[in-house]
């Protein structure tokens, strides 16, 4: 007859890695290492809104930076949040008549209406250039490569704890083990 | 004069060397992060972290001070 004992639930690695990644320090909490999600929550947030403030609202620009901006998306809620933003006043300035609809790629129109939009950001005062957009985007850039590194530190860890492979979880005290008798 | 915003318009930086004290947060941020995650205990995290940034920072000023001596003596 199978033990009416309970096992206590194993961390799912999918679960740590889609949490690690939507609220950083999430997946560390969930894999019980909870004050070391605090830490990473508080660093993470402050580094990437920090880059935030320093480059206004066009410090992600998918449009024009897509390395930064991939890194900067791994930030998980953060990241859409600034994402977000940052389309939304994209979308008010392309919706101007005046620049009109996206043409042909590599093509001088598309060169043109590029020069339209830095036009209209620059009225507006939000155009990053350097050397302030180096410096926001490294922050906000470096936000996210460390977010990277913690959701792939929660998924190994939450393999560990599951028996699979890497590191093991927290470690409980054991109790003292009895001396071995010595066999005649 | 349109009104500055934080979060919505860019900061005026300083422009040359006074810039590069903005790299001292930046290590900060990555040497806590990278040690909260590798540390085996956390009562050695704040000495962890220290070290990381000695080290980061003399890394810094020592690639710093060759690319500068390159900079003004290569013929």
């Amino acid at each position: 007859m199978p033990s009416k004992r309970t096992v206590k639930s194993q961390p799912l690695p999918f679960l740590a890695l889609l949490l690690a990644w939507l609220v950083p320090g999430a997946g560390h909490m969930y894999i019980g290492r909870f004050r070391r999600g605090v830490i990473i929550f508080v660093l993470i947030g402050a580094t990437f809104w920090a880059g935030v403030a320093i480059g206004g609202v066009m410090t992600m620009d998918y449009h024009n930076e897509r390395w930064w901006f991939i890194a900067e998306t791994f930030t998980g809620v953060h990241g859409l949040i600034g994402w977000q933003r940052q389309q939304n006043v994209y979308d008010r300035l392309t919706n101007d008549p005046e620049i009109g609809p996206k043409p042909r790629k590599n093509s001088r129109a598309e060169v043109s209406r590029q020069m339209l939009i830095d036009k209209k950001l620059s009225e507006e005062n939000i155009i990053l250039v350097a050397p302030v957009d180096t410096v926001a985007r490294a922050y906000a850039g470096v936000a996210g490569l460390l977010n990277l590194m913690c959701i792939f530190d929660a998924v190994v860890l939450a393999m560990g704890a599951a028996g699979t492979a890497g590191e093991p979880g927290p470690q409980r005290p054991r109790p003292a083990k009895e001396p071995d008798v010595a066999t005649p | 004069m349109i009104a500055w915003k934080i979060f919505y318009n860019p900061m005026n930086l300083p422009v040359g060397g006074a810039m590069l004290w903005l790299l001292l947060p930046l290590c900060v941020s990555v040497a806590v992060v990278y040690k909260t995650v590798r540390t085996k205990k956390l009562s050695r995290l704040p000495l962890e972290i220290l070290a990381l940034l000695g080290y980061m920072c003399a890394g810094l000023l020592t690639l710093g001070a060759v690319l500068w001596i390159i900079r003004e003596y290569w013929p």
